[in-house]
């Protein structure tokens, strides 16, 4: 149950009260008001907070009112706050002018932008959505759905590879992915080339008793599609563009893909403004979009960025993958339109974003073709307030569509998206060199707080991770593609801002001032704005994760059992040095070669050990699970975009309670009922 | 005012005027070429696709951007200058010049010099040269440009200016008295090492493997740096002598260059690895 409490505060609605007391320390609380047991009774029921910025500001300072607003949102927490402004009175700003305002204190007090996107949109939505969900003009009411038949084909029509041994032979590269995760072998490898296909291979397998696990680029780093016996269904051929057009109601273009186009052909194809496929198949409504699209004067791509540009857009999704320029554009989730998603049954779902909303008692109901009816019950529980990427999503009251988003396939196979892309700007790729780890974070920190600087995102390398690229400098220079790391850099950030080549005079001393205050300057730095140069930027990060593994490969010639220990944490930003200090003094005291870099605009960099023997990942593996519960109780999450897959389950119960990981199980027994799909994947049944 | 102070700036003024007069002039021409990994062609018009293909600094001309920085830090801060003729988007690529470290920029841009074919390219730089700047010591041009391949800009450069030239360098370097140049090049038989009188014309053959990543400052700082427009109104010249009019030769069709497969030369200096090294090779493609 949703409530709206709004915090009054007597002394800023009464001005001439405030300019009495006059006193800095002048307590604007609303605890002493409303009581702290009622509030936080009222939050643990699930109330959203109103936090009201008031337009009296000549007799009581912002900056106060707003510290205290500060506190506030971080006592009652992100997730149960709503920011909102009286602006509008005469001789005050209007409305919009007033709340921009207020937005932009908020950041410059430390609220990243997620964080006030959350307060000013989905919160405010989720209490607007409530009302919304009302039966529609036909009766029916949008949390129930109907499954469409999909037509039947031999299923000895679809290409398989049949045989252990054969697919081992030939097509061993299906047997792992990113993870090197060891498979449990396969009895099938399956090519459908179409949603009839695939509905004939689920029928059959589902008829036949056998599991499978569906495979994408198998660019993932958890395992999700190494299989552990069964069948694997490759879906590698939907790979077709299917549709491009501009939706004047959203004001943005949408481009609609089967799930296995390729991410970097996605930017590729968007912002050449090239689409062959289209050209000459698309419909003719397709082709005037085409054609409207290459006139329109802007350049266009597809925000969220896995670093690994090889990824099938398919499997983006459903790991709701995220990456550096979440930081500005939040993960995939928030630029999915439309799905269309094969179920075990092999009937299919088409969901467009906002049509299909869960009941108020947290339900939809899914009727198939022949009319049977089933209930699934979405899992209550509070998300974290990061970035995240492990478990089933769930926020009352919503959409469908975000049931699939990042559920790793276990629900079933996504076939086709439709993403929403966004203006491409220019941009300057900077990396800038800094004398210390610490002295980097202090950066990242400073640089989030200075709003007029926009970063795209936020990268970090440790000293450590700086040291690893030296190395590779020494045995190839042109593996890495750079310049020799300077000597006197011992950290550095990597972060994209806008830039116009054009301009003569482009302002950047406040970022001077910033890097200065950091124990640098901006000759310690490179920068490219040139594509290819940018690429190059991109590179030199993507070479880090590709070095270790190739390192880990190496060690495990001779100890098959070690793997990478890798973190994908994420904590809250006011808690970044906090985690920071806290793994490097772990990871010290146990002496363990480690290195960090990543998305730290995100407090979501990765850790990674590098274990030598199996003592040393037995202590590292110990250290993780201290991490992870670090992480959590800092309000942070166990898995910020990698996933759960086969590999992290053991860090599940350190995030979910008992009852919440039953909750996500009965989601998945409702839409699969034979555990037929990436059966091992997320939990265990 | 300060009669002191007003000593030390005189001071400075005529230490200035010295070393400007001293001061080497080194001069490197570049070009603007469409990013090669992207080159397609229409095959019904036979003209090259630059939708959507990103503009570079040939790779050649940046080698000689290279050689000339490390001529000025080697000679008491010899005075660079880059110039290309082009459309204004040609700008970029000086840009790109300043970036690394080039003193100053001049661009060509005039719609009487569009196409040119390469005489009539270096007979309008070579007057811009005299007009513009007058003395130099070296020209320095990068080998040829990736898009057209003719590699003859240059060489005409130097006859038309009456100066010598060194094609194709690999090295370069001034003699200790600093009146000539040493260029090394490759030729087929080996390397060899040619010495000329100071003005002269050098080609550059070869750079460094990774390409030179500037500052942040360095980018902002080349967007302040002397930057000058010129038009066939500023050079002495005859519109019979430049653009198409001045154009001897003429592009019949452009089509791209048929791949040749690069050849694996066995390297090994036992014979018997070798000849091992050849059968797998000829295994592999099913040849014995």
């Amino acid at each position: 149950m949703h409530l709206l409490l709004r915090t009054r505060r007597l002394e800023v609605d009464s001005p001439q009260l405030a300019a009495d007391k006059k006193s800095p320390e002048l307590d604007l609380g609303f605890i002493p008001l409303i009581g702290q047991k009622i509030l936080d009774k009222n939050i643990s029921m699930g109330a959203i907070i109103e936090h009201r910025f008031f337009a009296v500001t000549d007799s009581c300072p912002d900056q106060i009112i707003l510290e205290k607003i500060k506190e506030q949102i971080r006592y009652v927490g992100i997730s149960s706050s709503v920011l909102s402004t009286d602006f509008g009175q005469v001789g005050n700003n209007c409305p919009i002018e007033g709340f921009l305002y207020f937005l932009e204190k908020m950041q410059t007090l430390g609220f990243s932008e997620g964080e006030l996107h959350v307060m000013s949109h989905d919160n405010p939505k989720k209490l607007i959505d409530r009302k919304k969900i009302q039966p529609n003009k036909q009766g029916v009411q949008m949390y129930k759905v109907t499954t469409e038949t999909v037509l039947s084909v031999n299923i000895n029509k679809v290409r398989c590879i049949t045989g252990h041994s054969e697919i081992a032979k030939d097509y061993n590269s299906y047997l792992s992915d990113e993870s090197r995760l060891a498979h449990k072998g396969a009895e099938y490898l399956f090519f459908p080339k179409d949603e009839t296909e695939l509905s004939s291979v689920f029928r059959e397998m589902s008829k036949r008793g056998i599991k499978i696990v569906l495979s994408s680029a198998r660019t993932g780093l958890v395992g999700g599609a190494v299989p552990y016996g069964g069948a694997i269904v490759s879906l590698e051929k939907f790979n077709k563009f299917l549709d491009l057009r501009y939706d004047s109601h959203l004001k943005e273009w949408l481009v609609r893909t089967q799930c296995a186009v390729i991410m970097r052909d996605l930017n590729d194809r968007t912002m050449k403004k090239n689409f062959p496929g289209l050209t000459e198949n698309g419909s003719s409504g397709t082709k005037a979009f085409l054609e409207k699209y290459r006139e329109s004067k802007g350049t266009y791509f597809y925000p969220p960025d896995p670093t690994e540009m090889g990824a099938y857009i398919g499997g983006t999704v459903a790991t709701n993958a995220s990456g550096a320029r979440t930081y500005r554009y939040g993960a995939t989730r928030n630029w999915v339109r439309l799905l269309r998603v094969m179920l075990a049954s092999g009937e299919v779902l088409e969901i467009p974003r906002g049509k299909y909303f869960a009941s108020p008692d947290g339900e939809f109901i899914i009727t198939d073709s022949k009319g049977n009816k089933t209930t699934v019950k979405i899992p209550m529980y509070s998300m974290p307030l990061t970035k995240n990427a492990a478990g089933i999503f769930s926020t009352p009251n919503m959409d469908l569509i975000d049931l699939f988003i990042g559920s790793e396939g276990i629900l079933g196979a996504i076939t086709e998206v439709e993403v929403a892309l966004h203006e491409w700007n220019q941009f300057i790729s900077i990396i800038q060199f800094f004398p210390s780890n610490e002295k980097a974070i202090n950066f990242v920190i400073a640089l989030r707080k200075e709003k007029t600087i926009r970063p795209e995102f936020i990268e970090f390398y440790s000293s450590h991770a700086l040291n690893l690229l030296r190395e590779k400098q020494k045995e190839d220079p042109k593996v890495v593609g750079m310049p020799p790391i300077p000597d006197y850099a011992n950290s550095a950030i990597f972060f994209d801002i806008q830039f116009d080549p054009e301009e003569k005079n482009s302002d950047f001393s406040k970022l001077k001032k910033v890097v200065s205050s950091c124990g640098s300057n901006l000759t310690k730095s490179w920068a490219a704005y040139e594509q290819r140069d940018m690429q190059r930027f991109k590179d030199f990060r993507h070479i880090l994760p590709e070095t270790l593994n190739s390192i880990i490969a190496e060690r495990k010639k001779k100890i098959p059992e070690l793997h990478k220990l890798g973190t994908d944490f994420a904590v809250p930003n006011e808690k970044l040095k906090e985690i920071w200090e806290f793994y490097k003094s772990s990871l010290e005291k146990e002496g363990l070669e480690w290195l960090a870099f990543g998305h730290i605009g995100n407090n979501h960099f990765h850790v990674n050990v590098l274990p030598k023997s199996l003592d040393e990942m037995k202590t590292g593996l110990s250290i993780y699970k201290e991490f992870a519960k670090k992480a959590v109780s800092l309000g942070g999450t166990i898995s910020a975009e990698h996933g759960i897959g086969k590999i992290k389950k053991d860090f599940f119960p350190i995030m979910f309670s008992q009852e919440t990981i039953n909750a996500m199980k009965a989601v998945k027994i409702a839409f699969d009922p034979g555990l037929m799909i990436n059966p091992g994947d997320m939990f265990d049944i | 005012m300060n009669s002191d102070r007003l000593k030390n700036i005189s001071d400075n003024q005529c230490k200035s005027v010295a070393k400007k007069l001293i001061q080497m002039k080194i001069l490197i021409c570049v070009k603007q070429v469409p990013e090669i990994t992207d080159i397609k062609i229409n095959p019904e018009t036979g003209t090259l696709i630059r939708e959507g293909v990103d503009s570079i600094l040939n790779p050649f001309c940046e080698y000689a951007v290279e050689k000339a920085l490390e001529l000025k830090e080697k000679n008491d801060n010899a005075e660079t200058v880059a110039i290309s003729m082009g459309p204004p988007q040609a700008k970029s690529v000086l840009m790109r010049c300043l970036e690394m470290g080039i003193d100053r920029a001049i661009l060509l841009a005039d719609r009487k010099f569009a196409g040119a074919d390469t005489w009539a390219t270096a007979l309008t730089i070579a007057r811009a040269i005299k007009a513009i700047e007058g003395n130099f010591d070296l020209i320095l041009v990068g080998k040829q440009a990736i898009d057209g391949d003719t590699a003859q800009v240059g060489p005409e450069l130097s006859e038309i200016l009456g100066i010598p030239q060194i094609m194709y360098c690999t090295n370069l370097d001034l003699t200790s008295n600093k009146k000539k140049v040493r260029g090394t090049r490759e030729i087929e038989t080996g390397k060899e090492t040619l010495e000329a009188k100071l003005p002269c014309l050098i080609s550059v053959s070869m750079g460094p493997m990774i390409r030179r990543i500037p500052s942040l400052n360095e980018i902002l700082d080349a967007r302040k740096k002397p930057f000058k427009i010129i038009t066939s109104s500023d050079i002495d010249t005859d519109e019979s002598e430049i653009g198409l009019k001045g154009s001897l030769t003429q592009v019949i069709k452009v089509f791209p260059p048929q791949l040749k497969k690069q050849g694996i030369i066995i390297q090994d200096s036992e014979p018997a690895d070798a000849a091992k090294k050849m059968i797998e090779f000829l295994r592999e493609r099913n040849f014995v």
